[in-house]
Order: structure tokens, then sequence, then C-alpha cells
């Protein structure tokens, strides 16, 4: 008895072999995707969405450095008003490895645009009294004219940060003034937005001598702002408490204001969790949807198989066929996925003014678990078109 | 008309398992040579297409002993059956079965897919095919814009484009007017007289009234085989 030269079926063929199925039906084969693109690309969106707004939270970072501490007056154990001494800021350039230490101290005043605003409308912008070295610590900039200097601070002159500016609906500087509890202030300068401190761009800062002056200021810091060596930081924080207040340390309050943006990266919000959840469901019904078609496929071309079968294909080529086409479809809903993920992460970094930022892992990750998920869901019809009988194939129905 | 056997079946018996158990071929012995043009013919349910499944390596007998091409089909495993049906036999079906997403002449290529072949000689063999069936103006042509007539030619060109040594066809015109019918059984004519081995199933005395042998099958039961006198042109060739 001769040996018969087994089937054979070159890898070069299976790409068109397992399109076939999909080329015929092209309408059923593009829903049947879309089930897996609206699941990957639901995963696709929450990732690069986080990874844009991290990105921007990294360069945020960076641009303001690490090196900034802030003090304030912390909480009593009795719930009694604490306060930071005057000189505390002055005490605390005299550490080491401080670079600059600026103080604010709240001004129980009001601003006003003119005489007909009402006192009693604050629009929530808070007067301080500041050192100034304000701006070098905080790492804010002038947007338009100039900050407080020596003489300035001596002088009804005020500094508005950027938000209580478009309040008080003044653009530029040039020769408006204000009202501060009833005394005419000149407006020299408008901060920039201040990234590391927001609360400051509703500020309206004017000097502490004229702070005494004219509305009798203790000059007891809400706030001193410090910058160190970067090298030094974690020494100087654990001095600084002892040095504005040796007799009750406890009363001051120290932070590291890029603490806050660090823990931003790593937030996880309600809705990263619906729509990762979402995401989920969409892949699981999806992948339901594939077997489905698969299935119905399968019932459909059984003549198809009993025909492949008498020309020689053995139970492994269709297994193979019918494989295939399940990953493929998986894998192009997982491709159109990706594409609607980016899409969305796209939108969202235009509306955010963030910088698009989509790891290739992501897509990777999207376009293979796409191909898993159609491969596990095609593995059981696969198998149930392989087990066919030829001659039961062929059988006219 | 001389040469060595095709196709050798030694008491074949076919039961399909049930409920209820059913017995389909029993006891069947004939062989086919190299050459030959055979009919098998018989009423409906006599056991036929059993037959022509058994004789295609579709499925195994369960008595008996079924030789194809040199191959004992009995006792191989579905692997060995599949490359029995690859290299060695043809089938045309009665109901043409071809690809719908397929051309004509990727139908035909398909005749060779599963024997590892290059895609260009693939194609190269299917026209051939296709020019002997006549239908190289129709290469590019799906089933579905192709007449009746011109679908059986195609699924003809895809059993003979791998050089089986045994073609099958069962009821081949069944689904074809008497006039497409006639150009179908023309063409089995015309490869026969080329040198093909041909087993053809029909229960229609008329077709199988110009073939050279006829074996009837009844229950079953092969009832008679009769050889024709050859034709002068059969002598003379
Ligand atoms: N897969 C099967 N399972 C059970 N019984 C079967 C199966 N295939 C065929 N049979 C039975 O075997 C017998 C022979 O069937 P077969 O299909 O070979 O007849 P046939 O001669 O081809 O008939 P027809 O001319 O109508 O096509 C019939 O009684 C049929 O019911
Ligand atoms: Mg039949």
């Amino acid at each position: 008895m001769t040996a018969v030269a087994a089937s054979r079926l070159r890898p070069a063929d299976l790409p068109a072999l397992a399109t076939v199925g999909i080329r015929t039906r092209r309408m059923r084969s593009a829903l049947t995707a879309l089930g897996i693109a609206i699941g990957i690309g639901a995963l696709v969106a929450v990732l690069g969405i986080a990874s844009s707004t991290k990105a921007e939270l990294d360069a945020r970072l960076a641009a303001l450095g690490t090196n900034r501490l802030e003090v304030a007056p912390g909480q009593s154990l009795v719930g009694e008003n604490v306060t930071l001494p005057p000189t505390a800021a002055a005490r605390i350039r005299r550490l080491p490895a401080v670079t600059g230490a600026a103080a604010a101290s709240r001004v129980e005043a009001v601003v006003r645009r003119n005489p007909l605003v009402p006192r009693t409308n604050t629009s929530g912008i808070s007067v301080n009294a500041t050192d100034l070295q304000l701006l070098d610590t905080v790492g804010a900039t002038v947007a338009s004219g100039r900050w407080l200097d020596p003489a300035t601070a001596r002088l009804p002159a005020v500094v508005l940060g950027s938000t209580a500016a478009r309040r008080l609906g003044i653009g530029s500087p040039a020769g408006r003034q204000v009202l501060i509890d009833d005394q005419p202030f000149t407006v020299i300068g408008i901060l920039a937005p201040v990234p590391l401190y927001a609360s400051l761009d509703s500020g309206a800062f004017i000097g502490f001598p004229v702070a005494a002056e004219r509305f009798a200021a203790n000059g007891n810091p809400n706030s001193v702002f410090i910058t160190v060596q970067p090298a030094s930081i974690d020494t100087v924080r654990g001095l600084l408490a002892a040095t504005v207040n040796p007799i009750r340390p406890a009363d001051v309050k120290v932070s590291r204001p890029s603490d806050a943006v660090a823990a931003q990266r790593t937030v996880s919000s309600t809705l990263t969790a619906l729509l990762l959840g979402l995401g989920g469901v969409a892949l699981l019904v999806g992948g339901i949807g594939v077997a489905n078609v698969m299935v119905i496929g399968v019932m459909e071309r059984r003549t198809e198989i009993g025909v492949r079968r008498a020309l020689g294909a053995t139970r492994r080529h269709i297994r193979l066929q019918f494989l295939s086409e399940a990953s493929l479809l998986g894998l192009g809903g997982g491709l159109m996925g990706v594409a609607l993920g980016a899409a969305v992460t796209g939108g969202y970094t235009v509306v955010r003014h963030v910088t698009f930022s989509l790891p290739p892992s992501v897509v990777l990750a999207g376009g293979a678990t796409a191909l898993l998920i159609g491969a596990a869901a095609g593995l059981s019809p696969a198998a149930r078109a392989a087990r066919l009988a030829p001659a039961d194939a062929i059988r006219p129905v | 008309m001389t040469g060595s056997d095709v196709l050798r079946l030694d008491a074949v018996g076919k039961e399909y398992p049930g409920p209820p158990v059913t017995r389909a071929l029993s006891e069947v012995t004939f062989s086919v040579r190299t050459g030959e043009y055979v009919g098998v013919v018989g009423p409906s349910g006599s056991g036929k297409s059993t037959l022509l499944n058994l004789v295609g390596a579709l499925d195994r007998p369960s008595e008996g002993r079924i030789v194809i091409d040199g191959h004992d089909t009995s006792t191989v495993s579905d692997r060995q059956l599949s490359a029995v049906r690859c290299r060695s036999i043809g089938f045309v079906f009665q109901s043409f079965n071809l690809v719908d997403g397929l051309d004509a002449v990727d139908n035909v290529a398909l005749g060779l897919l599963y024997a590892g072949e290059s895609t260009a000689s693939r194609r190269r063999r299917a026209m051939t095919a296709l020019e002997r069936v006549g239908l190289s103006h129709r290469s590019d042509h799906r089933p579905s814009r192709l007449s009746g007539g011109e679908r059986q030619r195609v699924a003809i060109a895809r059993a003979l484009v791998s050089d089986p040594a045994l073609l099958l066809a069962d009821e081949p015109t069944g689904n074809l007017d008497t006039q497409n019918g006639d150009a179908v059984l023309e063409l089995f004519d015309e490869l026969h007289r080329e040198g093909a081995t041909i087993v053809l199933i029909t229960h229609d005395p008329q077709v199988a009234g110009r073939l050279p042998r006829t074996v009837a099958i009844r229950d079953g039961h092969v009832c008679s085989d009769v050889t024709a006198a050859p034709t002068a042109a059969e002598v003379s060739a």
C-alpha cells in the first residue's frame, strides 16, 4: 500500500481563506466587528485620556519643579485660631538651603471696580499683603504691567491675579483704578495664571507697608511660600515647623504643593471606572456577537465545508479557516476601536488644551485583546465546523 | 481497454447507526479500471449516494475493503482520507456547490488549494481546466453570474484540475434542463475519450443507456453489472 501525500495548506493562502466569508457578508461582518470596536474604543479612550492628562500633569510638574514648600497656620486641637508670627518668612530665609521665602497675609478688605458696586459684593477676590519675593517663590509671571517693587509697596498700588482681573473686568492695567475698602488703588500689573497655586489667581496683591498704613493689617501670614535647593527639600521640610514656631511647632502646617499635582496623576475618577466597565461589557457583548455570527456562518456554510473536505481539506484546515475568520473579525473590530478611541482622546485633548498622548502599548494591547476575543469566540464554532462529517456536510438539505 | 484497477470494492457494506439503524449497502463487490466510464443506477434510496461517499473517501465502510488508487480507505485515519480525496478524487455534485465569494477561476483553483501548490501554479492550471470545459471567457465571473450549465462546467473543471485518478459525479445533470444536461454529459464523454476514469450516478435510464458500463443497485445490493460492446469509435481509439 503506497502512502499518500498529506493534504497541505500553504500559510500564504490563509489570509484569502480567512476573509472569504467576511468578503461575501460585508454588512454582517462590519456590524459584528462594531460590537468589539465600541468596547475597544471605550477602553482605548479611557486609557488615552488618562495618559494625555498624566502627560499634561507631568509637564506641569516638570515646568514648576518640585523644590517648593508652603507653610500655613495649622489647626489647633481645640479649634482655636492659630496664626503664624509676622517674622515667619524672615526666620525661614535664615535656614540653610532655602533660596527664597515670601509671606502673604490676608487683609480683610473688599475690592470693587467702582463706587456703584455694592460693598457686599466681594467677587470672591481676596486682598493680600505680600513680600516682594512672592513672584519668584510661587513661580508666577506677570501677564501685563509690572510686579510690586519697594516703592510701589508703600503706595496705593495693586497687582491682580488673572481671575481677579477678569472678575473686575480689567483687561490691561494701563491707568485703571479699583476701590479697596473705598480707597482708590492703581492697578499696576496683572499676573498670568499660577499653575501650582491656583488660589492666587483670585487674589489682589499690595505691599506690607501700605497694608499696615491703610488697613492696620497685623502682618500674620496666611501662607509662606518657600523655594529650596532640591537636594535638601526633605531636610528643610523637617525643620520648618520648629523654625516658624519653636514653642508650638504643631500649629504649623507644612506642605509640598507638587504633591497635590502628583496625586492627581493617580486619581481614578468614577467616570473612568464607569467607562472601563462599559468597555468591558461592550467587549463581552461584542465577543458573544462574534461567536453568534460564527455559529450562524458555520450552519449556512455547511455545504462549503463539505466541498472543502471533498477537495481534500482536513479537519484542522477547516478549524483554522473559521478560527482565522473569527480572529480577523475581532482584529478588525479592534483596529476600528483603536481608531475610535484615538479620535475620542484627540477630541478630549483639543477641548481641554492638553497634549495628545496614546502609548503604543495601549494600541497594541487593544488590537491584541480584540484578536484574542475573536479567537476565543471562534473556538467553539470552528470546532463544530471541523467536526462535521464530510458526507453529512455535502448532503443536499 | 485495459488498465490497472483504480477502484476495488470487496464485500463492502454500510450501516448507518440509528436509531433506527439503517443498512444502506451490503456485499458490494466490483472494480473499476483506469479509463473506464461507469454509470451507477438504481431507484431512490437504493444506496447510490452512500456508495459514492465510500468510493470518494468521504466515508468509511462498516465492513469490507475499498482500495482507491492503491490506498485502502477502510482502516486509515481521517487525515489520510482527506489526503486520498485531495490527490486521487474529483467530485461533481448535483447542486454544483461552488463557493459564492470566489470567481470561476478561483473556484476551480480551490481544487488544488489543499494540495499545497503555489497560487500562481493553481491559477495557471485552473485556467487550463476552464479551457477544457470551454469557459475560459467566464474565468472572472462569480457563480451567481453564471447559468446553471456553466456552473456545472466550472464544477467539472474544479474536479479535474488536479488530474484525479477517479472522477465521481452524483446526478450531475439533476439540476439542469435537457439541453444543458446533454452538454454536460457530452463533456464527460469527451473527458472519457481523453482517458479520464469516471463513475457517474444517475437514476435516468436514458443517461445510463449511453454509458459503456452500468452497475445497477437495488436495496443496497449490486443487482447487475453490464458492459456494453465497445462502440466503433472506442475500438479505433
Ligand atoms: N447519514 C445517514 N444516516 C442514516 N441513514 C442514511 C444516511 N444517508 C443515507 N441514509 C439511508 O440510506 C439509504 C440509501 O440512501 P442514499 O442516499 O444512498 O440513496 P440514493 O440511492 O442516493 O437515493 P437518491 O436517488 O434519492 O439520491 C436510504 O434509506 C437513506 O435513508
Ligand atoms: Mg443520492
